[in-house]
């Protein structure tokens, strides 16, 4: 992804061009999802919290200041709102929910263990960079203007968060 | 490391955002529904919300059949004596200019269906074909089976040296492009099929390298196929990372086609190539997207994944998602049985498995051999009943 033109098209939304929604979504969706994912820790609340992480910012947009990293800020929206939604829930649900909380999702909502070992394990920087490098599926390079830090930082993130998961997940005999 | 990179990446799904997120937000930030059109389809103005008369959508999924089809038969059936297929289109697909006129091809190819006559039988989906053809066996096996067999002998048209380009400057016939290019290929009949695309190049990078030079460039312009004029685009990007004990190598490319009386109806395929290299061993990624969009939404989404490991095992994935249907078959060819593919997989939320052989007859016409499950089906490859009666 190119930050300039992630830029370019926030102009134009913001000049009144809605039909820009769907570019600047498919340019940022996933780092958001999975900055709120690492949080809340359940596929259907992450979503949720992304939706509305959305259609906050979006509503917003004017207060955005050009050239500041839009990805940034939308992930800073999404994260608010998801430790609002995990205090919440904390609150009304008496349980471990740091070891279960994806158990609170519908069957088909519920993650897969190799992520759900990856949120615990990682910390929230490494677990972003993995998912953005290794399951969505971004280089490097755009991971790395998305996050605002350098390049050689990402790649060495992504291989000691790829370690690290080996080793858990060899320890645990499921590999 | 490769095999945690492979398994979040197999399980990608399972926890990616759903594409209803998507449609959420629209439905709550533009009630009235005006965000439609994204940029691609809007840079090339013209009106929207006219109704189309192309039926896109239904073309995609035939396309990815006659893509994976062409690639992995040839590949996997490549050791079979009868008949000698070599080569591949994932081989041939190595730079921008072979990129472009593939999918000038493979999209003309599909595009043909609705113009051409001898097509109008042809289904319009051909996953919906198999689908229909495990269902309803027992009553109509040699008309769907048939069905099928036109979408392999398409699929054998694009095959090895039947996919030909040849790009030339510009004459006296389109002035306002600078370059021509006449892609072939031929039809189950055995006719020649000839697109022609009309472009100018927007150059991106030049690489030499071991004293060669690779030019990296984006085309804008048209397609021509039968009357109808379609425009094009065509966009690339390449990047290597190279570390100590690891290089990759990725590439992207996109080819759109759109449609002409209406911009925000088109076809967007998208090749992903990833080469990895790590303690000696490379590992080859091949991934085309085509998504369809019709009035700037996206109504289906084909992906088909390649991979060869270094044992030469190939694996060939193809997902058909659409109206919240979602089609998957795994392609396979196994050590030891090179003369047959091995396909299952789910269609319409069920489970189905086949072979697909070639073989040939004591005439010497080869045919498809399909083996669904406990039943047995075969079927003249080049629709000559005629000439073996």
């Amino acid at each position: 992804m190119k930050e300039s033109k992630l830029e370019r098209v926030i102009e134009r939304y913001k000049a009144g061009d809605v039909r820009a929604f769907d570019t600047i979504y498919e340019l940022t969706n996933r780092s958001v999802y999975f900055a709120v994912l690492y949080i809340v820790r359940d596929k259907m609340s992450a979503e949720d919290i992304l939706q509305e992480t959305y259609i906050r910012a979006m509503r917003s947009i004017q207060s955005y200041e050009a050239g500041t990293n839009f990805t940034a800020w939308l992930a800073r929206i999404g994260k608010n709102l998801a430790l609002n939604h995990y205090k919440r829930a904390k609150r009304e649900i008496f349980a471990d929910f740091d070891t279960d909380a994806y158990k609170y999702g519908t069957a088909e909502a519920e993650i897969p263990y190799l992520f759900d070992l990856a949120a615990k394990i990682l910390d929230a920087e490494q677990y972003e960079i993995l998912m953005l490098c290794q399951v969505a599926g971004y280089k490097r390079r755009e991971v790395s203007e998305m996050l605002g830090i350098p390049i050689g930082t990402v790649t060495w993130k992504n291989n000691e968060a790829l370690k690290k998961l080996r080793t858990y997940f060899e320890k645990e005999g499921r590999s | 490391m490769k095999d945690i990179r492979k398994l979040l990446k197999e399980q990608s799904s399972a926890i990616l955002p759903d594409e209803r997120v998507r449609e959420n937000i629209r439905r709550e930030l533009y009630p009235e529904g005006r965000a439609a059109a994204p940029e691609a389809a809007y840079a090339h103005g013209g009106t929207t919300n006219t109704r189309k008369n192309w039926r896109i959508a239904a073309f995609a999924a035939a396309l990815a059949i006659v893509l994976l089809l062409t690639i992995l038969l040839p590949l996997a059936l490549r050791k079979n004596p009868v008949p000698p297929i070599d080569g591949g289109l994932f081989n041939q697909i190595s730079d921008d200019t072979s990129f472009y006129a593939y999918g000038a091809a493979s999209v003309g190819a599909i595009l043909s269906f609705e113009q051409q006559e001898s097509f109008s039988a042809a289904p319009q989906s051909a996953l919906r074909t198999l689908s229909t053809l495990r269902q309803s066996r027992a009553d109509a096996q040699a008309a769907q089976t048939e069905k099928i067999s036109r979408y392999l002998s398409l699929v054998e048209g694009l095959l090895s040296d039947s996919f030909e380009h040849r790009e030339t400057q510009n004459t006296a016939d389109r002035k306002e492009y600078d370059f021509q290019m006449v892609v072939t290929v031929r039809d189950l009949l055995g006719n020649s099929l000839s697109y022609t695309m009309y472009y100018n190049k927007i150059p991106l990078s030049t690489q030499v390298e071991d004293g060669e030079t690779e030019e990296n460039y984006a085309i804008r312009g048209v397609l021509l196929v039968g009357d109808r004029e379609y425009l094009v685009e065509g966009n690339g990007e390449h990047e290597t990372e190279i570390e100590p004990d690891e290089t990759e190598e990725e590439t992207e490319m996109t080819f759109l086609v759109y449609h002409p009386e209406d911009p925000s109806d088109y076809i967007r395929m998208e090749q992903e190539l990833s080469t990895e290299t790590e303690e000696g061993e490379t590992e080859i990624e091949q991934k085309y997207v085509y998504t369809t969009y019709v009035d700037g939404r996206e109504v289906e989404r084909t992906t088909v994944e390649y991979e060869q490991e270094e044992d030469g095992e190939l694996e060939l994935k193809l997902v058909v998602e659409a109206d919240d249907v979602k089609d998957e078959l795994l392609f396979q060819n196994e050590r030891g049985t090179d003369t047959s593919l091995r396909v299952r997989g789910k269609l319409d939320g069920e489970d189905t498995a086949f072979r697909i052989y070639i073989r040939q007859n004591a005439n010497g016409d080869t045919y498809y051999d399909f083996v669904f499950d406990q039943t047995h089906y075969e079927h003249d490859r080049f629709d000559d009943e005629e000439e073996d009666d």
